[in-house]
């Protein structure tokens, strides 16, 4: 019973730092959500203007947004309180910096 | 007609020093000559103004050594040059600025970006003279790639395609060449190897898939890879359509029939499912 609270427990603690990311279409405008219990700043970065870094808006304690044109498909990171992150996603490609970015596609 | 060749001669050397102006002003105090000397090169060979001056205030502002500003300049009017796109390029040295990658690697990685563009373009010239389908097909090919296709998967992919060709029209053989390279780009960025998409799609080409099929597996592919392995997804297509259970005209149930899905996001997040090992 202890070691089942103790493994629940630590996976709890596992899933804190973990963010969680998604987006919602709404006509041609595209809204990502980033889901990150422990950031103080995100800011957005994509190929859509040649990676300009976009602060992101917090729409709740934990849920920070930004929106964006739907228009094609593009690759795109965060930087969580300065340090860049990969959040989970479906279609990544490499960054040729030893690293990855995701991919966000319309018809995925 | 002597007229004509003095307001001709006129213009040019207005338009001229309208660029000299430009990079001048922009770019003054901070750049050497021979750095002005090049963006003005960068603007004469074609490349938009706003861009070139752009890029070199930016490596300035980030204090790149000067030969390196100059590498990546040569970088950017090769792949002019060659007739590639560039803001790809571009947007490689700016991704490297914002992640605060090393210069020197900033800059190797922009000439790996106008290297896979130059390879994929010289394939896709192969499949069609159309420059809007060349170069769709050529930045397919390149993105695909990006997410880890090997060079040679490519020219194995572009042989069995061009046996298909063969048999088709030019403006069939066209969507085939879009669609498979298509395919070939959202396997590897689900995380598919190389090899085993380029014997998916190969399998696909020697059972006469036409581009319809094509795109209907690559869309059911999509789908079943929320709740499958990506890599045994592949092999499990390659096994059905060498096992002779999927021939060009009879996708089967299997590899999901009922056409392309594509469900959108809302509320579900990405998934994150399979790895992306090399």
């Amino acid at each position: 019973m202890g070691r089942r609270i103790l493994l629940i427990a630590g996976i709890l603690l596992l899933c804190t730092g973990c963010g969680k990311h998604y987006f919602r279409l709404n006509g041609d405008t595209l809204h990502m959500y980033l889901k990150k219990s422990d950031a103080k700043s995100v800011y957005f970065s994509s190929s859509l203007d040649g990676y300009e870094l976009h602060r992101a808006r917090q729409v709740a304690a934990t849920t920070w947004e930004v929106t964006l044109p739907a228009n094609g498909e593009f690759t795109y990171y965060y930087i969580v309180d300065g340090t860049v992150y990969l959040p989970p996603c479906r279609l990544k490609e490499y960054d040729d910096f030893g690293s990855e970015n995701c991919v966000y596609a319309p018809d995925l | 007609m002597k007229k004509i060749c003095l307001i001709t001669c006129a213009i040019l050397f207005c338009a001229s020093l309208a660029f000299g102006d430009e990079v001048q002003d922009k770019l003054s105090p901070v750049a050497t000559e021979e750095l002005k000397a090049g963006t003005r090169e960068m603007i004469s060979s074609g490349i938009n103004s706003d861009d070139a001056i752009g890029m070199t205030k930016l490596m300035l502002q980030n204090r790149f050594r000067h030969q390196l500003i100059l590498s990546a300049q040569h970088i950017i009017m090769n792949a002019q040059r060659q007739g590639l796109p560039v803001q790809p390029i571009m947007n490689k040295a700016h991704e490297g600025m914002a992640k605060h990658a090393q210069h020197k690697d900033i800059v190797q990685a922009m000439e790996r970006v106008r290297s896979r563009y130059a390879f994929a373009y010289q394939q896709a010239r192969t499949v069609t003279r159309n420059s809007a389908q060349m170069h769709y097909v050529g930045n397919t090919i390149a993105q695909g790639l990006a997410a880890g296709m090997d060079e040679e998967d490519v020219g194995r992919i572009m042989q069995s395609f061009q046996h298909r060709a063969q048999e088709m029209t030019r403006a069939d053989a066209e969507q085939l060449a879009r669609e498979t390279f298509m395919a070939t780009r959202t396997m590897t960025r689900l995380g598919v190897s190389s090899k085993a998409a380029m014997e998916l799609v190969c399998q696909a080409l020697q059972n006469r898939f036409t581009a319809r099929e094509m795109k209907r597996m690559r869309n059911t592919f999509m789908t079943r890879s929320r709740n499958e392995n990506p890599t045994s997804l592949a092999k499990s297509y390659t096994n059905q359509i060498q096992g002779g259970k999927v021939s060009g005209g009879s996708v089967s149930p299997d590899m999901g029939g009922a056409g392309p899905s594509g469900g959108h996001g809302g509320s579900g997040g990405h998934g994150g499912s399979g790895g992306h090992g090399k």
